[in-house]
């Protein structure tokens, strides 16, 4: 699996609601730890700015060819 | 930073240079490849050349891109790097990754003479 | 400080500041508008200080250079949409400066113009393939000194000193046509773009890199920025000057590069009008190095290869090929006889399409924290560079407009 092929996918919890796009992935000593997502893309790329919706990456369940799948329901 | 510790992978590390461990210049971070093993998800390694540009142009640029450059790509083990700041610094020589083909195919055509 | 090598890089960015789109807009600027149009050439050139000096600064102490940043902040896409438009902007640039040389040396020789281009070629990729960086710059830089023969010659013309003082200040000439507004126009964003052409930055930041400058270098970059630009941009605006004062009331329209040179000629004779050409040929020459080494960096740094004329040309051998075959292709477009002031127009319209793409990158690099640490942007930084972002961006929207309305500022 390649980053390129995660970033930009929409995320939605167990619900079925789309939360955001992911656009950013945290990882430590290599491991992936979090994943940020939102309705910025580019604006946060260029500004650096930290995106405040992260989540550890434990809430994935299910990573799809075009979406990435939480394993509980979140308010948007 | 050190590979050991927290960082962005998109911010932080995708579309860096590369330089390795003589201090030369060896290409751009232009994919990373992830690998999934006991349910931990993981940076297995880097990958540099345009054979990486797959999955971040259209279709059709990157038909472009291959036909002028080729798609030729090399895998940067994540254990090769040393650092990760302005650029990713490694642990070895370009050569060991595969990074230095394309410099060395040109390097045949440039005459070694003249330059102070 | 080193006195010696503050004052060097002083000189280089004086005798390297005007170019051919500067010589030809500023000749026609002040044959058509008289002293109206310095107070642009003051403004572009404070915004040239600004962000020269941002990116030498981000060179310095973030240690790597502009396109380097420009593809990790801006991504793969838009990183190779501005590539791709500052690779074309450029290479017309690099034309045209080619073309302006050829022009030159047909002047001085007599010998044909397109076998003066081919010739000019050569010499330019013999002096970057010998020399090392710090030569390259400074020949071209220091024998482009020859430019001051301009500022000599206005003051010899004995222009009205009180009239050039009043042209500082912001104006719009009272009594144009609409026809004529829009061509003052044309000409505001025409010497906007010359002065602040994108591969000055790319040029500039690599080369802090090849010269390996460190954070103890910042006040010899501040100093080059503010003190090297302002006198090189005191030369253009005595071309301007010289033009308002000689052509203006004869109805002459300096439409060639070879036309501003009699601004020399005029009130000193033979030896104005040598020193005058030889000053030109060095300053136009040197620009066609630093577009076509500038072009050659980006590709080389948005693609993470080796790159630099610090070191030997077999140690960079695709950033080598780049620049060599950067130089046959801007060549090749001076071969197909297109007009030299043509190239000029052109290199002045893409370029100021392409500054906004370039500038914004190097603006939030500047004041980024994690990169610059205690070297990033002030408030006065931040302030003048995002009023000159403000500046470029409307000079980009109105340029293709102002530039058909006006057939490319024939009127």
């Amino acid at each position: 699996m390649r980053l390129s092929a995660l970033i930009g996918l929409p995320v939605r919890d167990a619900a079925g609601r789309t939360l955001g796009r992911l656009h950013e992935i945290r990882a430590v000593d290599g491991r992936i730890s979090e994943l940020v997502y939102g309705p910025a893309g580019l604006f946060e790329r260029l500004t650096g700015r930290a995106q405040p919706t992260t989540l550890p990456w434990s809430r994935v369940k299910r990573i799809h060819a075009k979406t990435i799948e939480l394993n509980q329901s979140l308010d948007p | 930073m050190n590979p050991h510790g927290r960082i962005q992978l998109v911010g932080g590390l995708l579309d860096l240079p590369i330089i390795d461990k003589d201090g030369r210049y060896c290409g751009i971070v232009d994919d990373m490849e992830l690998e999934e093993t006991r349910g931990v998800l993981r940076v297995k390694g880097l990958l540099v050349g345009p054979g990486a540009y797959r999955g971040r142009l259209p279709g059709w640029a990157f038909h472009l891109i291959r036909w002028i450059a080729g798609a030729r790509m090399a895998r940067v083990p994540w254990d090769a790097i040393e650092s990760i700041g302005g650029a990713v610094v490694l642990k070895v020589t370009a050569e060991t990754c595969g990074l230095h083909r394309a410099e060395d195919k040109a390097r045949r055509l440039i005459p070694r003479r003249g330059a102070m | 400080m080193n006195l010696l090598e503050l004052t060097l890089g002083i000189m280089t960015a004086v005798g390297g500041f005007v170019d051919i789109s500067e010589l030809v807009f500023a000749a026609q600027a002040g044959s058509s508008y008289g002293y109206a149009l310095i107070w642009v050439f003051a403004l572009s050139t404070i915004g040239i200080m600004v962000l020269g000096e941002m990116s030498g600064r981000v060179a310095a102490v973030a240690k790597q250079p502009v396109f380097n940043l420009i593809r990790h902040r801006l991504g793969l896409k838009l990183g190779l949409v501005t590539l791709i438009a500052s690779l074309i902007s450029n290479l017309i640039t690099c034309a045209a400066e080619i073309g302006g040389t050829a022009i030159i040396l047909h002047l001085l020789t007599g010998a044909p113009m397109m076998l003066m281009a081919v010739a000019m070629m050569a010499v330019l990729i013999g002096t970057i393939w010998i020399l090392p960086f710090k030569w390259i710059e400074r020949a071209y830089g220091l024998l482009g000194l020859f430019m001051i023969i301009f500022a000599v010659a206005l003051i010899k013309a004995d222009p009205p000193w009180a009239r050039i003082a009043g042209g500082f200040v912001p104006q719009i000439p009272s009594g144009l046509s609409s026809g004529e507004l829009i061509r003052f126009a044309y000409f505001g964003v025409a010497i906007i773009s010359a002065v602040m052409f994108p591969y000055e930055i790319y040029f500039y930041s690599s080369g802090g890199i090849e010269e390996e400058w460190g954070p103890k270098d910042l006040p010899i970059n501040r100093l080059t920025c503010i003190v090297g630009f302002g006198l090189g941009s005191l030369l253009a605006i005595s071309i301007l000057s010289s033009s308002a004062a000689l052509f203006a009331p004869l109805h002459v329209d300096p439409q060639l590069p070879g036309s501003a040179v009699l601004e020399a000629e005029l009130p000193m004779g033979r030896v104005g009008l040598l020193l005058a050409l030889l000053g030109v040929l060095f300053a136009v020459a040197g620009a066609a190095i630093e577009t076509c080494l500038a072009n050659a960096y980006s590709v080389a740094q948005f693609f993470g290869w080796e790159w630099g004329r610090h070191k030997k040309p077999w140690n960079t051998p695709r950033f080598t090929l780049t620049w060599i075959a950067l130089f046959l292709l801007a060549l090749a477009i001076v071969l197909t006889g297109v007009d030299v002031m043509k190239l000029v127009e052109f290199a002045v319209l893409f370029s100021v399409l392409v500054l906004p793409l370039t500038y914004l990158p190097l603006l939030l690099l500047a004041s980024d924290r994690h990169f610059m640490r205690e070297h990033r942007n002030g408030v006065l930084a931040n302030g003048l560079g995002w009023l000159y972002f403000a500046v470029i961006v409307a000079a980009a929207v109105a340029a293709v407009p102002l530039y058909l309305l006006t057939s490319g500022g024939q009127g």
